[in-house]
């Protein structure tokens, strides 16, 4: 297969995956994309190498994974600098109409909380994978990712009740 | 499946809808792109930490025995590249290990031009980096940032002496505005605080000795001005942003060492996609500005002309592209020549050329020798591997390789 065509249908295939997957570690759907587009333009440069690993998808995440860490701890030392608050996410860059709720709740949880449930149901990643990227043990992972769902159906429960 | 599990797909389905792709030239533009955006992002940060961070103790580096001239260079190096004039120029190369991120850094120096290089040594060389920075301040002084890969801790060091020998400086304290030098690297500083407390982004540059950050005596009334890092040939300094008071792109033009700006809105087709979109070049009193993006996420590349003809008091936009007419992955700066063209290289479609000040372009007779960018030294050129190519008129280019 051509070297363009390759890694014109990595991108196609696994863009909005690795997007989530962001998503996940940095709470803020723009950055997320930001980071992504940044990791696909280091494989690009690289794509020869890059085809001839066993999971081209894995590797561009781990890149992912390793701009999203890299920002957050310039962000948290900048922070720190100018004796600034952790921001909240910004709110609700993408409407969705069905969804908003459970997207609100979500963006409600802690960090640690919201990365698992975003990695996990959104970016479709295994537990031991999810486990991988937020380097936690699988166990821990578990144990949020049931702690986050209860957090979830509460909350949606209660905003039910308030209707 | 749960209800919960039910939402949770519909939400996983609804957000992946909403993430649309941009096209793939705009990967490939921004892979093209990343050395000059990453030089911004740290210049950035180091702006905004010069506020904030007290000047640490100066210690002297032991001064490092120098290797022999032209060293072999790895052959996945990268460089940033910029000269401080015609003969004096540095290179920071980086070879990196990917996935991961982690970088060997190395420096190289030449003295007459780019024929010859010497490898110089860096405190701590051996140790991987996330990142590395090097700003050159004059033919003999440079200051390098760099990251540690694994506790990402800064240090920043400078030498006087060609990078013979090393300290370390702080982040930079904030010094009193200066009229810039004609000869100034120019980049973001920090000139206040905004009102959402961060930083309020100004131009500026470095002191000679690498220590303080020096805003210029007046500052363009942009929101996070994007400055050009050296004066264009007919000596003038210039910024790209949002203008403050009317919330339009603008370009700011100093033609007096920083002291006054004249700022003109322009008008912007489609969406500015990089913190180095824009590009000032001057030839004969005549300048040229183009601007870099993509319309609708579609694809990258060339989104509009400007020129002016009275020092940047009024520009007169006379190329612009529509979706159908983006010239796809247009890189770097345009070249303002001489015999009065205007070059533009796409690494998708070649150089192309405009003979009337910018309103037409056809596939140049004379192609570029790759991706050029500005500095004190003339236009400098990107060929294959460590290639480079230099011109002072952008018409007769000498070829060089860094090692």
């Amino acid at each position: 297969m051509a070297e363009e065509t390759w890694f014109a249908q990595l991108y196609q295939g696994s863009y909005r995956r690795l997007v989530l997957t962001a998503y996940g570690m940095t709470g803020d759907l723009g950055a997320a994309e930001e980071l992504t587009q940044e990791a696909f333009a280091i494989a690009y440069g690289k794509r020869a190498k890059v085809s001839r690993t066993d999971s081209p998808e894995a590797w561009l995440r781990t890149v992912v994974v390793n701009l999203a860490r890299r920002r957050y701890r310039r962000k948290t030392t900048l922070d720190r600098i100018l004796r600034r608050h952790e921001a909240e996410p910004p709110p609700g860059e993408a409407p969705l109409s069905e969804h908003l709720d459970l997207h609100e709740a979500i963006r409600g949880l802690g960090p640690e909380y919201r990365a698992v449930v975003v990695l996990h149901y959104l970016a479709d990643l295994p537990v031991d994978e999810v486990a991988a990227v937020l380097d936690a043990p699988v166990g821990t992972v578990k144990s949020r990712l049931s702690r986050a769902r209860a957090a979830l159906a509460e909350r949606l429960r209660t905003e039910v009740d308030h209707v | 499946m749960s209800d919960l599990d039910t939402m949770l797909t519909g939400l996983r389905d609804e957000l992946r809808s909403t993430i649309t792709p941009p096209d793939l030239a705009h990967v490939a533009g921004r892979a093209r792109q990343r050395t000059v955006r990453r030089r911004m992002q740290v210049g950035a940060v180091a702006a905004v930490v010069a506020v904030s961070v007290a000047v640490p103790v100066l210690r002297s580096l032991p001064e490092a025995a120098q290797p022999p001239a032209q060293p072999p260079v790895p052959s996945t190096m990268t460089f940033q590249l910029d000269f401080a004039d015609a003969d004096h120029a540095y290179a920071l190369g980086s070879d990196c290990e990917e996935p991961e991120g982690t970088c060997t850094l190395e420096l190289f120096a030449t003295a007459d031009g780019g024929r010859n290089w010497e490898k110089r040594t860096l405190p701590d060389g051996d140790e991987k980096y996330a990142l590395g920075d090097l700003t050159v301040l004059d033919a003999d002084r440079l200051v390098i940032y760099r990251v540690s890969a694994g506790d990402e801790e800064w240090r920043r060091i400078a030498s006087d002496d060609s990078g013979r020998t090393w300290r370390d400086v702080g982040m930079g304290e904030m010094g009193a505005p200066a009229p810039l030098s004609e000869d100034a690297w120019i980049q973001q500083v920090c000139v206040g605080e905004a009102e959402d407390g961060g930083c309020r982004l100004g131009v500026g540059t470095m002191s000679p000795d690498g220590e303080k950050v020096v805003p210029a005596p007046a500052q363009p009334p942009l929101v996070e001005p994007l400055a050009g890092s050296s004066a264009t040939e007919g000596g003038r300094f210039w910024a790209a942003g949002i203008d403050r008071a009317t919330g339009r792109w603008a370009i700011s033009v100093s033609s007096d060492l920083g002291s006054t700006w004249t700022t003109t809105p322009v008008d912007v087709p489609g969406e500015p996609a990089m913190t180095d979109a824009w590009a000032v070049v001057e030839n004969d009193g005549v300048l040229y500005t183009t601007l870099q993006g993509s319309i609708a996420k579609g694809p990258f590349g060339l989104l509009a002309v400007f020129r002016s003809t009275d020092g940047g008091r009024t520009w007169t936009n006379t190329w612009r592209a529509t979706p159908d007419t983006v010239l796809q992955a247009m890189l770097g700066i345009p070249v303002a020549t001489d015999d009065g063209r205007l070059l533009v290289y796409s690494a998708a479609t070649g150089t192309y050329e405009s003979s009337d000040g910018g309103r037409t372009f056809a596939k140049a007779r004379q192609q570029l020798p790759g991706e050029v960018m500005w500095t004190r030294g003339g236009y400098v050129a990107k060929r294959a591997n460590h290639g480079y190519a230099i011109s002072t008129d952008g018409v007769d280019w000498r070829t060089f390789e860094i090692g």
